[in-house]
Formats: C-alpha cells, sequence, structure tokens
C-alpha cells in the first residue's frame, strides 16, 4: 500500500497548498494540467436584454433573437478574431421540450468585426410564453441556450 | 475484464502502423481502415457507451482507451472510462403503497429511465430522449401519486465499489426485497462523471442529446467547464422543466448537493420559460480550479445563483463537527482523528471531508422539507439528493481503502434516518425513492495491478513527435482519460491528421508513459498503453457499434 500511501499525501498536500480539491472526476486532479485555453470555473452574473434573447460570450460573440409567431430575427456581432461560420438556431418548446427547427437567413458567415442580422422562419409559430429555450447554433456547432428576456425572467 | 490476449492484437497493429509514415504518406483509406480495426477490437458495449457520450460538436477529436484495468490518470485517482466497474450502478425504488416489492431485477436499465420513471409515478408524460418508465416500477402506478419523489444519489458508490465492501451497507440490502432492485443497471454513457451522469438523471438522455459530454467539452474555441455558464449549455429539459411548470409552479422542486455540476438533477430554473426558481443547495468554492471544489459553507456560486433560490436559514443548522465524536469513534480511539485524518483541521474541511457530513447534510434536508412543505398539498413534489463523501474517499483514499468502508457503512446507516425524517415530514406511505450512484469508482493500482498512464506524458510525446514547426500552438489542447482535444488547424499546419496522431498513439508503451504517483512496474514497460485510439469521428459510422440497446 506504499503508492497509495503516496496518492494520499499527494491529495492532501494539494488540498493544502493550492487550494485546489483532487476531486475532479475526469482526470482525478491533483497535478493541473490544463492549458490556456480552459476557461475559469465560473463566469460574472448574467447580462439580460428586455428586448429578446440574448447570447453573450467572453470570446466575442452577441447574438440577439427576437421572435414574433414564426418568425424572427437574429442580430450576431462578432468580435472574436475570426470569422464565425453561419449562425443558426433552435427552441426547445416549453411545455414538451419538443425541438422546433428555425431557417435562417441567408445562410452566411460572419467577418471578424462585423454586425449581421438575419431573418428566421420557425417551423412552427411559437408565442413567447411557449419558449423554453433558444439555442444558438455556429456552424454544425451547439454554442449553448440564450438567456431569456429581462421583462420575462424578472429577477436575474 | 478484457481479455489480456488482445494485447497480442494490439502488438501486431501497433507495429503495422508503427511502419506507416506520419503525415498522412501511406494511404489516408488504409490507414482509416486500420484504425477501424482497431477500434472494432474494442467490446461492442464499451464502445456503445463511448458512442452515447459523444457529439461531434463537443468531443475530443482523439479516443483513447487504455486495457482494464490500466487507466489514464495522476494526482488523484480519476473514474472515467466506459468499463463495468465504473458504469454500473445500484439502481433501488423503495415507495410502500407506491411501488411494489418484487425484489431483484435482472435485465439491463440505465439512470436514463429514472426522469421518466417518475414522471409516470407523478402521473406527467415525460417524454425522455433515451429512457423509458420502469415497468416494474409504475407497475401500480396512477390509482395515487405520491406526495413526494425523492432520488438520492451516493455519488460514486457503483455497484463494484458496494460489492467491494459487501457487509457495509445492510440497510440498503435490506430494502432490496421491499422495492425494485436492478442488479443491472448502468449510467449508460461514457465517459461517465458526475455532471453527464446527473443531467442523465434529470433529462432521461444520454450525454451526446443532453449536451454535458464531460467536465471539459468544446465550444467554438474553447474548453469549457459544463456548469461554467450556469444551465446554458445543457441544452435539453429536465423532468423538473417541465414538469413544474404545467403544475402552475405549485409543485416543490428542490436539491440538496454540494456542487453545480450535480443540478443536471434539476435543469434550468428560471431560464426555462415559464419556469421558477426551485430551492438549491450546494456548498461549492467560488472560482475552484476543479470542478469538485466544495465551500466551506452552504450556498450558490454565481454562475447559478441568478437561475435558482437558495434558502439561507440552512447555514443557521448545527455544526458539522457537531456530528464527529461517532467519526472520531470509529478506530476505537477518541484522539480528534478519523483513521489518521485530524477531524478539525483545512485537509479534512474541518469535518466536512468525514462521515460527519452524512447526518449533518441529512438535517439539511430534514429543515428543506419541514420549512418549505414538500409534500404538503395534492401536488406531488420532486427533491433531489446527492451525498458525495464515497466519491470523495474514492478519488483519495480509492475505492479499497478502510476510508471508502467507513464511508459507505456512513451512508448506509443514514438510510434509515432519512427514512424516518421522509415518515415524519411527509408521511408514511406518501413518498417515493430512486436510491442510486453516478458511476464507480478506479481501484487502487496496488490491488488491481493497473498501469496508470500518465496524460501529461501523453500530451508530452504527441508533441515532440508532431509539433515541429517551431511556432508557440500546440498541436495537444488538452489530454483527458478517455480523449484527447487537438488542435486540428495546427495539426493540419503540421502536415499531420488526427489518424496520423491515432497510429503514433498506438506505439506508445506503458514504460514511455509512466506517471510518478503510480510508477508502472518494469514488467510491463514495453507493452502496448491503449487497447485502441482513433479518431472521434470515425465512432458513428464504427460498423461494430450495437445498433439498439437500453
Amino acid at each position: 500500500m506504499q503508492r497509495t500511501l503516496a496518492l494520499v499525501l499527494v491529495s492532501l498536500v494539494v488540498i493544502v497548498s493550492t487550494s485546489c480539491d483532487p476531486f475532479d472526476d475526469e482526470d482525478g486532479g491533483g497535478s493541473p494540467q490544463p492549458p490556456a485555453s480552459v476557461s475559469p470555473s465560473t463566469s460574472p452574473a448574467p447580462t439580460l436584454s428586455a428586448e429578446g434573447f440574448l447570447y453573450t460570450s467572453k470570446d466575442g460573440i452577441r447574438a440577439l433573437a427576437t421572435f414574433e409567431r414564426d418568425r424572427g430575427t437574429l442580430e450576431l456581432r462578432n468580435s472574436t478574431g475570426a470569422e464565425l461560420a453561419a449562425p443558426g438556431l433552435y427552441l426547445l418548446d416549453a411545455r414538451t421540450g419538443e425541438v422546433v427547427e428555425a431557417e435562417v437567413t441567408p445562410a452566411r458567415p460572419v467577418d471578424d468585426g462585423d454586425e449581421r442580422t438575419f431573418r428566421v422562419a420557425l417551423a412552427r409559430e411559437m408565442p413567447p410564453a411557449s419558449i423554453g429555450l433558444v439555442v444558438l447554433l455556429i456552424g454544425d456547432a451547439d454554442f449553448g441556450a440564450f438567456l431569456p428576456p429581462a421583462a420575462a425572467e424578472g429577477s436575474a | 475484464m478484457i481479455r489480456r490476449a488482445t494485447v497480442a492484437s494490439v502488438v501486431a497493429v501497433a507495429l503495422v502502423l508503427a511502419a506507416i509514415p506520419a503525415a498522412s504518406q501511406g494511404s489516408p483509406d488504409a490507414l482509416e481502415r486500420e484504425l477501424i480495426a482497431i477500434a472494432c477490437d474494442v467490446p461492442p458495449l464499451l464502445l456503445e457507451r463511448t458512442l452515447r457520450g459523444y457529439r461531434p460538436d463537443r468531443a475530443g477529436e482523439l479516443q483513447l482507451l487504455p486495457q482494464e484495468p490500466d487507466f489514464v490518470g495522476h494526482g488523484g485517482l480519476p473514474h472515467s472510462g466506459p468499463w463495468d466497474y465504473i458504469s454500473q450502478v445500484p439502481l433501488l425504488w423503495y415507495g410502500p403503497g407506491h411501488v411494489p416489492a418484487l425484489g431483484e431485477v435482472d435485465r439491463r436499465v440505465t439512470l436514463a429511465d429514472v426522469a421518466p420513471t417518475q414522471g409516470e409515478l407523478i402521473g406527467f408524460d415525460f417524454p425522455a430522449p433515451d429512457g423509458a418508465p420502469l415497468r416494474e416500477v409504475v407497475r401500480d402506478a396512477g390509482a395515487e401519486p405520491p406526495a413526494a419523489v425523492v432520488v438520492v444519489v451516493w455519488d460514486g458508490a457503483g455497484t463494484a465499489v458496494l460489492e467491494e465492501h459487501p457487509d457495509a451497507w445492510p440497510n440498503l440490502r435490506g430494502l432490496i426485497d421491499d422495492g425494485v432492485w436492478y442488479a443491472n443497471a448502468e449510467v449508460g454513457s461514457s465517459p461517465p462523471s458526475t455532471a453527464q451522469i446527473h443531467a442523465t438523471l434529470g433529462t432521461g438522455a444520454y450525454s451526446r442529446t443532453h449536451g454535458l459530454i464531460a467536465h471539459r467539452f468544446r465550444l467554438g474555441n474553447a474548453l469549457v467547464d459544463p456548469w461554467v455558464a450556469g444551465p446554458r449549455y445543457l441544452v435539453r429539459p429536465t423532468l423538473a422543466d417541465l414538469y413544474d411548470p404545467s403544475t402552475g409552479n405549485r409543485a416543490l422542486v428542490g436539491v440538496s448537493a454540494t456542487v453545480a455540476i450535480h443540478l443536471g438533477m434539476v435543469g434550468h430554473g428560471t431560464m426555462w420559460g415559464g419556469g421558477d426558481a426551485d430551492l438549491v443547495v450546494l456548498r461549492e468554492r467560488e472560482g475552484a480550479a476543479t470542478l469538485g471544489a466544495e465551500g466551506d459553507f452552504w450556498n450558490l456560486t454565481s454562475n447559478v445563483a441568478p437561475w435558482f433560490s437558495f434558502p439561507a436559514y440552512v447555514n443557521d443548522l448545527p455544526p458539522v463537527l457537531s456530528y464527529a465524536e461517532p467519526v472520531d469513534r470509529i478506530d476505537g480511539r477518541l484522539d480528534g482523528r478519523w483513521r489518521e485524518l485530524e477531524i478539525d483541521s483545512d485537509p479534512a474541511h474541518h469535518g466536512f471531508r468525514t462521515p460527519a457530513r452524512i447526518p449533518y447534510q441529512t438535517r439539511l434536508v430534514e429543515e428543506l422539507i419541514r420549512r418549505e412543505g414538500f409534500g404538503d398539498d395534492d401536488v406531488p413534489d420532486l427533491l433531489y439528493v446527492n451525498y458525495k463523501l464515497i466519491d470523495e474517499v474514492g478519488h483519495v483514499y480509492s475505492m479499497n481503502s478502510v476510508e471508502m468502508e467507513d464511508s459507505i457503512a456512513a451512508e448506509d446507516a443514514n438510510l434509515p434516518v432519512l427514512i424516518d425524517v421522509l415518515d415524519r415530514e411527509i408521511g408514511e406511505g406518501r413518498w417515493v425513492m430512486a436510491l442510486t450512484a453516478d458511476h464507480g469508482h478506479t481501484p487502487d493500482p496496488d490491488v488491481s495491478g493497473a498501469a496508470a498512464i500518465s496524460p501529461t506524458h501523453v500530451g508530452t510525446l504527441l508533441r515532440a513527435r508532431f509539433d515541429t514547426d517551431g511556432d508557440d500552438v500546440s498541436i495537444v489542447e488538452l489530454v483527458q482519460p478517455t480523449t484527447v482535444f487537438l488542435n486540428e488547424a495546427e495539426l493540419a499546419d503540421e502536415g499531420a491528421t488526427v489518424a496520423d496522431v491515432a497510429a503514433y498513439t498506438m506505439t506508445l508503451t506503458k514504460g514511455q508513459l509512466s506517471g510518478e504517483t503510480w510508477p508502472i512496474p518494469e514488467a510491463q514497460a514495453d507493452e502496448p498503453a491503449f487497447l485502441a485510439a482513433f479518431p472521434s469521428s470515425l465512432l458513428p459510422a464504427l460498423p461494430c457499434v450495437p445498433a439498439s440497446g437500453p
């Protein structure tokens, strides 16, 4: 059990000396090795918009989505330092969780430093109260949810 | 356990691959065929679990799979891989008057079945993407729903962990015949870490569907933590997200846990349209470097606080050290220590990293139920409780340790206490409990004979082999136990592909990848380090992955 004792000692030393827990499931923690591209574990409190569903990232993406019946607009500003692939989005129905597809046109990338407005056509009508979540796509990649409108959410 | 005989075939394939020049100078098609053959040498069940945890937009580019029981890890013991000893978990449903006393059921089920089963019990049709109501549990559902369904997670207490200490859980064992016990339950997807599997519990979906595929995943050009932005990266609803608004938010939804990666059980709170601020109690360190970092008091960190509500009164309850004396006496001595660990010390988190935390947290749960009124009306409520001690002990002391025995015994001894609380506060015959775990743990390498492969050395060797252009951009972004995140653009600049990296990885030996905490024995030094390494993009089209399963 000599190596087990070493494990315990390593773990406890890490706890005390670095305020870092050795409990990260996927690498066991203890010996930090992530590169600089790994994000910190917490982020500032979110900023909401009364105008619509807002998506902001520290990488320089700002997107605002608004909807009326089965249509909408998506404004996307790219300050990431690189071109962004054509954006898209989908909605989740608040009552059923069903994915509601959306067609975003024109299907064009957004250059760094540019801001573009896209048209959104939803697969079906979605009254504001029926929207559970709005999720941003950049190309084929799922970038996660927009934040809900401030007026609807109220407190955050 | 994977046949050791496969080592010979791995060696043979590795020799073939070693002869293939890097930078795709050979035929890409031939290389891809070789890599598909390597992938298909992995048992189909392990591939199926891996596929359920894979989505191309968020995954690492290279899949890694050591030969069981070997693992990739250093520092604390990880638990990340598709093997049975990590994937298989206990699953007990117990609720006199609501859940039949069927005892053991042998069919294979997954934790994606938990949320739709809860839904069926409370009369809510939850459209789980990958799970289904467990027919044995809901056999008698429908007459009168329970006033509350309580999901209890013994974090890290996989089946193999419990079997290692068979005498440490008599109370849980004693409930088997009075409920439904799934002896062949598994988490569903791989890698099976806390964030992914708690989200599977909440959404009834495998991680490829709900989006939280790992503790680090790709989001554009960044690698992110699953809860760094609150619930934003969870892209499917939980049972609570849909059910609570369907009651006009009259249902109570609450969580007692410690870190945000447990919150996939509950979901999005007010981020979900029509949702309210569900009750959540965590104990997480703000800005911590690792995802399991617990704090010194109950709280919500800033990334999740906007979407949930925190009942501040929980910090007024008796302190954890008031529960320490029985822990101190475990080894027959009253010396201020749990075994060798001083209880009132920083490493013990002043009692919180000892079995004292179990009754301490249960007292909190009792207070939560009483003050908030769980089970008080005719709208069924949902309560989720994560006890994390077993997981922490597994990382630090290993699943084979006496500390693990103590921890399982502590959680088991708490079980009748929790049942008493539910009977007293909600009422006998008015609740149902599901008890499970989110994963197992890795045996002590001294016990299993495992080779611990250093992720640092994997990265170093890959960089040494492929990073030759002298710029400051690395081809390796992050090495995790089952995957490597690669910078494909930089790799292309180097004239190489992910397939080339996979082929080279298959030539690495354990001796080249030996870490410091568990040096690999000399006798294993020349053995291949990996059973399989292949581009993740091959996974969906592999001809050898089972087409269906639970």
